[in-house]
């Protein structure tokens, strides 16, 4: 018998949890990053079956794009052709054949009364299944007789069909639906009070009193509150307290082994039983997962301590405590499995008969065997098989499409230059933007607008790994990615000779307030609640203008405390960089760009966030790169190092990198929701490059006109506004109370191109592709490597997360925001009380095509294969078909697709002719 | 100067169309096919504006020499039998006037805010439809001018808010939680209807204008305390007073405007409110004002400690707003009618605004603390820590009154039981007979088959 190793099954235990951070620091991660060693489609599976979730769309819901042409003839033949054998299972029925016909016409999984229903009410013993294909149709019509008779006779022979097998004794297997167990009441009882306790433990802020000493831990806190509770009718506290008293001086882990006992928990299933107990309530197991791990990332700065095991340990107490009296109900809430039944049987192989083709005749001419291996073929084509077909198709409709797409526009442009060099002479402006999929309509819009200007894009945070404290701020926010810990704090403080002013407008910050929360401060707002009228109906009816009007301006001139001048910790975290360190910075995220040589007079870093009211989950909108932060003060950052003369002359030295003598760096960010674009330190450009920026903010302005423009298109109320107007739709859905969709973030992306802008300029993506800047003549090295080391696993993340919440949006996703309730300044509930909800708002992906993102990547397959030989994690995600990698060959502009362990050569259909969507 | 009819007119148009719309979209959502967001929106808002313009002019009206002191206007007699007729009367005076322009313009923000948030949600007319069916009971509270109309709006608010509770009808808690709200609010109307057929028993009439006069005359202060303590008591479930608290934090589940317009604006003043129109009556009974202080000061003090230990945002508005509402309570039971009135408008307004603007309080919270630096956590314990954490307790499981709550469900149902036991017993004896076997679920299902078989047979054959 094993020994049971409490920490190892917790530590593995850990891994199913949702590893969600509290939404302030929102950052987005695969759903299923525990799974990620396993093949998609079996992680999936093995998800599935462990959470009870859904993994891919509704069969339905394929079938519709059937109708549509989401999925074509071509994709669904394509697909067959690679998943399903073509072996005879009868004389001239292959299984391609029957699992072709599973697809278009679906199982049937109706029970006894449906299928009594269906032959007593519906016309199944008038008229021949609906959609059945002509030439079925027309084998079963050919003796002439009316389709009432033929339906019946096919019906009687299905019957006797099915009795001579079962008189053989083999019944088919049938696919069976599960009845999910129901929760008893006692065990909603008991949810509901480790949801208050924990909760109550976890607060951040929400309420005034919280459990007192909490430096006792969880466990301890609720062992002794329980233990010292007295008697009340059927409070679960009393119980747990019995249990707690058992044993007066336990530890965590000693009251979690004896509650295993006392729940009869054999050793060997002592790790299932721990793993499934945390999944009672992933969120809120999780988020004491998260606290433990990174306490930093709570908000408050007065953040309890908090360990799994010892919300474990509580959850055994009430578990204990309440043993009795859930068995009790259990046994009465057992029901037995239904039986398959002989109706359904004979209909489902009538209905089968249909789709083959095969008339009472031809049945009848089955032997018992063969009508079993017909059933049982038919049985192959499960659910998840249907859907794993289906949901490959669909993928390769979108893959085939984007693919032709790039082949078209490559096909349009002059042979690739072999050189370092681009298209054009050197630029006028160049704007660098963060990777998101957001970013690709305002870098094609600017570029249209002048074709003088050239866009590129990194990873958000440019390379600037900060904990970054804002001015007035109390706090530092990281704003790097999430898996690197910022070891450099920056400030911005104010500028030189500015005079700090207090003044604070008071009517927004009244609104703030909660003063009245409480009893006798309350009853006095109350009084003169009557005055809320006003704002709350300005915010309900003209959300625009009352923001404008209460918004916080900008009152002082600020600088970035960028340079380091001693070496004294802050936090733990130096102050500012050393020139060193920020010529690093600035060659690391040029130079894959290959743009030394040709950087423009202005170079604008545009990072990039969202701001929006009343959405809890508006961190999820910002910068991924930037930890779900705004990467406006890493563009400024940026601008200010490469700006440094000694920075410039450290990479000439370092790295032979020279950057132009006239190249003025400026820093700006960009706010995805309602489209403001904002500069700064434009007070220290140089004037001989004041005309530049004039020029390029107008283009700007422009581009964020035509962007919001692109954007309506997507919102019911905004459909048709064009130009100011747009910006102002996009400006109110920002400020609006009650717009639960804001922008709509990452929701549709699809695709993620890493490659020469040369190239990918002018082709319209549609907003759904990631683009990372990245020239192969430039990669002398491992450059590559570095690049998708970062940005494999950041997109994966992001387009694994959103393909998620859309495919099941109750349990992978957040559900519908309009009940959510903020907890403790960490999470979001349904209402009352309920798990902490994870993943994405429904609202957030509705939109949403759930496609694994297809890479398109400018690089020979050897290459690529080095880079996955250097780095596991990148490899691991494109072998194991977590994502799509497709390659552009840099110089013939071929193109290769990675199926099945190898990069296979792709002709694009329509080659020259193409006109690009 | 407004004529009596006009004014009157004004009067009934306040009710008459939020019922007129109410029709129409019932009507309309029968019809097959998809009704679009904005063709609902519209229509409800327009009749909720309607509504509001005739609920400002009757406000006006108020102060002005027709209505002062309240007019009550008769429109018929909707059926009578010997001993009895209901009367549809209105009642136009200041307090309803007031009642009805603040539901009115709450309800007008609540729906077009409603119409952007619910956008694409399954149930979107739904939540029109029951929005409306809210609108009407609290305007028929507020302009009934007889104890029946009152009682209608009052079933109809109580309807439309359980249902609106249970609105994410496809997960368990927020139906069953819907369930709970229901159960308070009808075990607290026996109460009301109680009351009513004691107050017409002994007035001889439930409009108010009739009644109120006679009421010093004719009863006796031990008649005056009982109907007023009946009427009390249901108005303690509608605002969720002690021991009915329970069902208010478990009200959050529906949608955010939903939660705000009922639990933070309208339905939890509809307590008060009921007090402020029975105030003749609650004069000369001194005990139930008495009760109605007394229960007022306790629920304060209970929500205002258990609303501190609330680490949810929705659950710690529903109990600031218990905390004000039982405030209000105290009020009318001290006789402040006027101070009680104002403190509903001002309270049921920013309440409203609080918990529109709830999701918000990350945000808020974040903004705060950069104004002001972080708070400091340092309070000094003057008690032991025992006793600390007694109290902590004492306010995380709320006073136990859910606790209370099942002992008393399980007594009455002990009790139920035991008498339906009897009348089996006793029915047996009568009967001198065996009872007649009941069907169980597993015998009807298998009939059902049965019956299933034949039938395809018969279609085969």
């Amino acid at each position: 018998m094993a020994h049971f190793d409490l920490h190892h099954a917790l530590e593995h235990a850990r891994h199913y949890l949702p590893a969600q951070n509290p939404l302030e620091r929102f950052v987005h991660h695969n759903t299923l990053h525990a799974f990620e060693s396993h093949s998609f489609h079996d992680a999936l599976a093995i998800a599935g079956q462990l959470f009870g979730t859904a993994s891919y769309m509704a069969e339905s819901q394929y079938r519709a794009c059937l109708g549509t042409g989401r999925i074509t003839d071509d994709d669904l033949r394509s697909v067959l052709e690679e998943g399903i054998e073509a072996e005879e299972v009868l004389p001239g029925i292959t299984r391609r054949h029957l699992a072709e016909l599973a697809l278009r016409h679906g199982v049937t999984t109706d029970d006894d009364a449906a299928v009594a229903f269906e032959l007593s009410e519906g016309t199944a013993l008038e008229k021949l299944c609906p959609g059945i294909s002509a030439s079925a149709r027309s084998r079963l019509l050919r003796g002439g007789a009316s389709e009432r008779d033929v339906v019946r006779a096919l019906y009687a022979a299905a019957e006797s069909a099915w009795a001579a097998v079962v008189a053989a004794g083999a019944p088919a297997p049938q696919e069976g639906t599960e009845r999910p167990v129901r929760r008893t009441a006692t065990e909603d009882l008991r949810r509901a009070k480790l949801i208050r306790w924990s909760g109550a433990y976890l607060d951040c802020g929400v309420a005034e009193w919280t459990q007192p000493d909490r430096s006792r831990g969880f466990f301890e806190g609720f062992r002794q509150m329980a233990m010292a509770h007295g008697t009340v009718g059927s409070n679960l506290l009393t119980l747990a307290g019995n249990v707690a008293r058992g044993a007066p001086t336990e530890s965590a882990e000693e009251c979690v082994l004896r509650c295993l006992t006392a729940l009869d928990v054999p050793d060997d299933e002592r790790a299932n039983y721990v793993r499934a107990t945390l999944l009672e309530l992933p969120g809120w197991a999780g988020m004491f997962a998260r606290a433990e791990d990174r306490p930093d990332q709570l908000p408050g700065g007065d953040a309890p301590s908090a360990k799994l095991l010892d919300f474990l340990a509580v959850a055994l107490l009430l578990k204990t405590a309440t043993r009795d009296i859930e068995r009790a109900e259990r046994a009465e809430a057992a029901t037995p499995a239904p039986a398959p039944s002989t109706l359904v049987s004979v209909y489902r192989l009538f209905r089968l008969a249909q789709l083959l083709g095969l008339d009472a005749a031809a049945l009848s001419a089955l032997s018992p065997a063969e009508v079993t291996s017909l059933f049982r073929a038919w049985d192959a084509n499960t659910a998840t098989v249907r859907l794993r077909l289906f949901h490959e198709a669909y993928e390769r409709n979108y893959r085939e499409r984007v693919l032709d797409q790039v082949a078209a526009h490559l096909a349009q442009l002059p042979p690739a230059p072999s050189g370092p060099s681009t298209l054009r002479a050197r630029a006028v402006a160049q704007v660098i933007c963060c990777i998101d999929d957001r970013e690709e309509s305002l870098r094609r819009h600017l570029e249209a607008i002048d074709p003088e200007m050239e866009t590129y894009a990194a990873a958000g945070f440019f390379g600037v790994a900060m904990a970054y404290q804002g001015f007035r701020e109390h706090e530092t926010f990281p704003l790097c990615p999430p898996v690197v810990t910022p070891r450099h704090k920056v400030r911005e403080v104010l500028a030189e000779g500015e005079r700090e002013s207090r003044r604070v407008s008071v009517l927004p910050q009244l609104a703030k307030n909660s003063l009245s929360h409480t009893l006798v401060r309350g009853a006095l707002v109350a009084l003169g609640g009557a005055v809320s009228f006003a704002p709350m109906s300005a915010g309900v009816l003209a959300p625009r203008l009352l923001a404008r009007a209460t918004g916080e301006r900008q009152r002082h001139t600020t600088r970035l405390e960028l340079l380091r001048t001693s070496e004294a910790l802050s936090d733990g975290l130096l102050v500012g960089f050393s020139h060193e360190e920020m010529a690093n910075i600035v060659y690391g995220l040029l130079a894959p760009m290959g743009v030394f040589d040709k950087l423009a007079p202005l170079v604008l870093m545009l990072g990039h966030g969202s701001h929006s009211v009343n959405n809890p989950q508006s961190a999820a909108y910002n910068c991924g790169a930037c930890a779900g932060g705004h990467g406006g003060p890493n563009g400024r950052a940026f601008a200010q190092m490469a700006n440094t003369p000694e920075v410039r002359a450290l990479l000439v030295e370092r790295f032979g990198a020279h950057i132009p003598e006239d190249t003025w760096f400026v820093g700006g960010n960009h706010d995805t929701a309602d489209e403001a674009i904002t500069l700064y330190d434009t007070d220290l450009l140089p004037e001989t490059h004041e005309e530049v920026l004039k020029r390029l903010v107008a283009s700007l302005d422009r581009a964020r006109i035509l962007d919001a423009e692109e954007r309506c298109k997507t919102f019911a109320s905004g459909v048709g506004k064009k130009g100011v107007a747009a910006l102002r739709h996009v400006q109110a859905r920002a400020e609006d109370l009650a717009q639960p969709r804001p922008e709509l973030g990452h929701a549709r992306n699809a695709a993620c191109v890493v490659g020469r802008r040369a190239w990918s300029r002018g082709l319209d993506l549609d907003r759904r592709a990631f683009l990372v800047s990245y020239n192969p003549n430039a990669d002398t090295g491992k450059l590559l490597d570095g690049l998708l080391g970062a940005v494999v696993p950041v997109c994966a993340g992001i387009s694994l997360e959103y393909y998620f919440s859309f495919v099941d949006p109750q349990r992978y996703g957040a559900g519908t925001k309009l009940p959510h309730n903020l907890t403790g300044l960490l999470g979001v509930m349904d209402g009352h009380a309920s798990d902490l909800r994870t993943g994405l708002p429904w609202q957030m992906v509705e939109v949403h095509e759930p496609v694994r993102l297809l890479f398109v990547v400018e690089a020979t397959p050897a290459r690529l294969k080095e880079v996955m030989a250097a780095n596991p994690v990148v490899a691991r995600l494109i072998e194991n078909e977590w994502v799509q990698m497709a390659l552009i060959h840099p110089v013939d502009r071929s193109q290769y697709v990675f199926r099945r362990g190898v990069f296979e050569r792709r002709i694009p259909h329509t080659p020259s002719l193409a006109v690009a969507s | 100067m407004m004529s009596i009819g006009l004014t009157a007119a004004l009067g009934v148009s306040v009710l008459a169309v939020p019922v007129a719309a109410f029709v129409l979209l019932a009507l309309l959502s029968v019809l097959p096919g998809r009704r679009s967001e904005r063709l609902i929106t519209n229509l409800v808002t327009g009749a909720l504006m309607l509504s509001w313009l005739a609920s400002v002019a009757t406000l006006v009206s108020a102060w002005g020499p027709v209505t002062h002191g309240g007019l009550s206007v008769p429109l018929g007699s909707w059926f009578s039998v010997p001993g009895y007729s209901l009367q549809t009367v209105i009642l136009l005076d200041l307090p309803g006037a007031v009642f009805m322009t603040l539901t009115t313009s709450l309800l007008i923000l609540v729906a077009v805010y409603s119409g952007r948030y619910l956008h694409r949600e399954p149930g979107f007319g739904r939540f029109f439809l029951l929005l409306l069916l809210f609108a009407i009971g609290m305007l028929a509270i507020a302009a009934g001018g007889s104890l029946d109309i009152v009682f209608g709006g009052w079933e109809l608010v109580g309807l439309s808010s359980a249902l609106l509770i249970a609105f994410f009808h496809l997960r368990e808690a927020p139906v069953r939680h819907g369930l709970r709200a229901f159960a308070v609010y009808r075990a607290c109307d026996v109460g009301f209807l109680a009351g009513v057929v004691l107050f017409h028993e002994l007035t001889h009439s439930s409009v108010f204008s009739e009644a109120f006069p006679a009421l010093r005359e004719h009863l006796s202060p031990f008649a005056l305390n009982g109907v007023a303590l009946l009427f009390v008591l249901a108005a303690m479930g509608k605002s969720a007073m002690l021991p009915f608290t329970g069902w208010l934090p478990r009200a959050m589940e529906g949608p955010t405007p939903s939660s705000a317009i009922f639990y933070g604006a309208l339905s939890i003043h509809a307590g008060p409110f009921l007090l402020l129109r029975l105030s003749p009556l609650l004069e000369h009974a001194s005990v139930a004002r008495g009760v109605v202080v007394f229960v007022g000061a306790l629920t304060a003090l209970h929500a205002t400690t258990v609303g501190r230990a609330q680490n949810d945002i929705k659950s710690k508005l529903a109990y600031a707003s218990v905390a004000q509402v039982s405030l209000i309570w105290v009020e009318v039971g001290l006789g402040f009618t006027t101070l009680a009135l104002v403190h509903m408008a001002g309270h049921a307004t920013l309440r409203t605004w609080e918990l529109l603007r709830a999701p918000s309080f990350l945000r808020d919270w974040r903004a705060r603390e950069t104004l002001r630096g972080p708070a400091s956590k340092s309070v000094r314990h003057v008690l032991p820590q025992a006793w600390r954490d007694a109290i902590y307790r004492l306010t995380l499981e709320r006073w136990y009154i859910d606790e209370l709550g099942g002992f008393v469900v399980q007594r009455v149902r002990g009790f139920l039981t035991a008498l339906d036991g009897l009348d089996r017993a006793l029915a047996a004896q009568l009967e001198r007979a065996p009872l007649p076997a009941v069907e169980t679920v597993e015998t009807v299902e298998a009939r059902r088959a049965l019956e299933r078989e034949g039938e395809v047979r018969r279609g085969l054959s």
